[in-house]
């Protein structure tokens, strides 16, 4: 994935200027910096839900991720919501039970930290070309992070990912490269 | 029994007091008939077997109506997400006929048609604009992030409209039949009234106001409002159970 001199602006607040990036194939690298800097704008322009003003891009096909908001469907079961899309089921039962997730349980009667770990599940289970995640483990307890940490880890063994963070020991613990905005 | 129950009982039967009280101080029967009279006249009707045949006569055309409302509001609501070009073409219809009154409808469709489907056309064109506004409104609050993440893990359509659209969409059908269910039955009966269609409760309540029989206009209307009460439940119960199920079975 590499993103060129990229410059996008939002009316006439420049959000990003020439901001280049590489991420080679099997690479994980975490992107830090303050809010309002375009970390969020830099993911969007990845995932094709916004175009740059200017710059080159190249980017992959099959993108998974855990957005910043959870976004999933809350009225049905957290099994619904990771095999509804093209996922492997028993992938997903094997990924359910390693983060501790009941899968039959509605996901609008789970507290903020299952909800988290359903998102992190439906990105694992998706088989990519690059894995995102944006603030991946925000709302969970040090000893759920640990775990929810080991499981991206196994799964995006010799992938691609992004981790975008504000804590340096989780930038540290998962990525080969920091990037800073 | 709880005592915001006992309140509900109590105030109605005040409020029958209070009629038949009034009933009796104004003691003219045909300006108003009291709750004991309208009482009689319903169960004569009860036993009549052309109020039956017309009270099932009316209540399928409005129930059809309605039900043909509906469908075509969704459907052309569904058109108007899909295609932004298509909503504005057709906004200047739905317009005027959310604006045209009940009365002007009944007279043009008298003169294009007849009086045999009226109240079906009328409760129609009554229908379809409130479902059609309130399905654009409820697909139009979908949230965009919802679409970006159907978006990145290639949700199919049928995927999208289950997961993600019609549960969007659930409050806004239940206000649309809540509203649209008392205007079909209120403008069918109208219609019916203007048009007079034979043996049906529209044609009955004119019937009744010729010969100044007010005891059975108010047994007419007392009909028409349990049926109106009835169908509105039973929609509401109908669309709270197909989502129920749908969230159940996916």
């Amino acid at each position: 994935m590499r993103l060129k001199n990229i410059c996008k602006s939002f009316k006439d607040i420049e959000v990003l200027k020439d901001f280049s990036l590489n991420v080679d194939e099997g690479e994980h690298i975490a992107i830090m910096g303050k809010s309002g800097k375009g970390k969020t704008t830099v993911l969007n322009i990845i995932m094709g839900f916004e175009l740059p003003d200017s710059g080159e891009t190249e980017l992959p096909n099959e993108i998974s991720a855990v957005f910043q908001e959870n976004r999933l469907c809350e009225d049905f079961c957290a099994s619904s919501n990771v095999c509804l899309l093209k996922g492997n089921k028993s992938l997903a039962k094997e990924i359910f039970d390693k983060l501790g997730i009941d899968s039959t349980k509605k996901v609008s009667t789970m507290s903020g930290g299952q909800k988290r770990r359903v998102a992190l599940a439906r990105c694992l289970v998706k088989d990519a070309e690059l894995y995102i995640f944006d603030e991946a483990l925000k709302g969970l307890d040090e000893k759920t992070k640990a775990v929810a940490m080991t499981v991206i880890k196994e799964y995006t063994d010799g992938k691609s990912a992004i981790f975008v963070t504000h804590d340096i020991n989780e930038a540290k613990d998962f990525a080969d490269r920091i990037v800073e905005i | 029994m709880n005592k915001s129950r006992l309140h509900k009982i109590t105030a109605v039967l005040f409020a029958l007091l209070f009629w038949q009280i009034a009933a009796m101080i104004l003691d003219r029967s045909f300006l108003l008939s009291s709750p004991i009279e309208v009482l009689k006249s319903l169960l004569e009707l009860g036993l009549s077997g052309v109020f039956w045949t017309g009270m099932w006569k009316s209540v399928c055309k409005i129930l059809l109506g309605f039900l043909s409302g509906a469908g075509v509001g969704i459907f052309l609501a569904g058109l108007s997400y899909r295609f932004k070009l298509f909503e504005v073409y057709i906004s200047p219809y739905i317009m005027v006929i959310r604006s045209i009154p009940v009365a002007s409808f009944v007279i043009i469709i008298l003169i294009w048609l007849g009086g045999g489907g009226l109240s079906l056309f009328v409760c129609f064109f009554m229908v379809m604009p409130i479902f059609y506004a309130n399905t654009l409104e409820g697909l139009k609050s979908v949230d965009v992030k919802m679409l970006q993440m159907a978006k990145i893990f290639e949700m199919s359509n049928n995927a999208k409209l289950i997961y993600i659209y019609l549960p969007a969409l659930e409050s806004f059908l239940l206000s649309a039949s809540v509203a649209s269910i008392g205007i079909a039955f209120k403008s069918g009966i109208a219609a019916e009234v203007i048009g007079r269609p034979k043996d049906t409760l529209g044609f009955f309540l004119f019937d009744a106001k010729m010969y100044l029989d007010t005891s059975k206009v108010f047994a007419i209307t007392l009909t028409v409002i349990i049926c109106s009460a009835i169908f509105e439940r039973l929609a509401v119960l109908i669309i709270k159970r197909f989502f129920y199920m749908l969230k159940r079975v996916y």
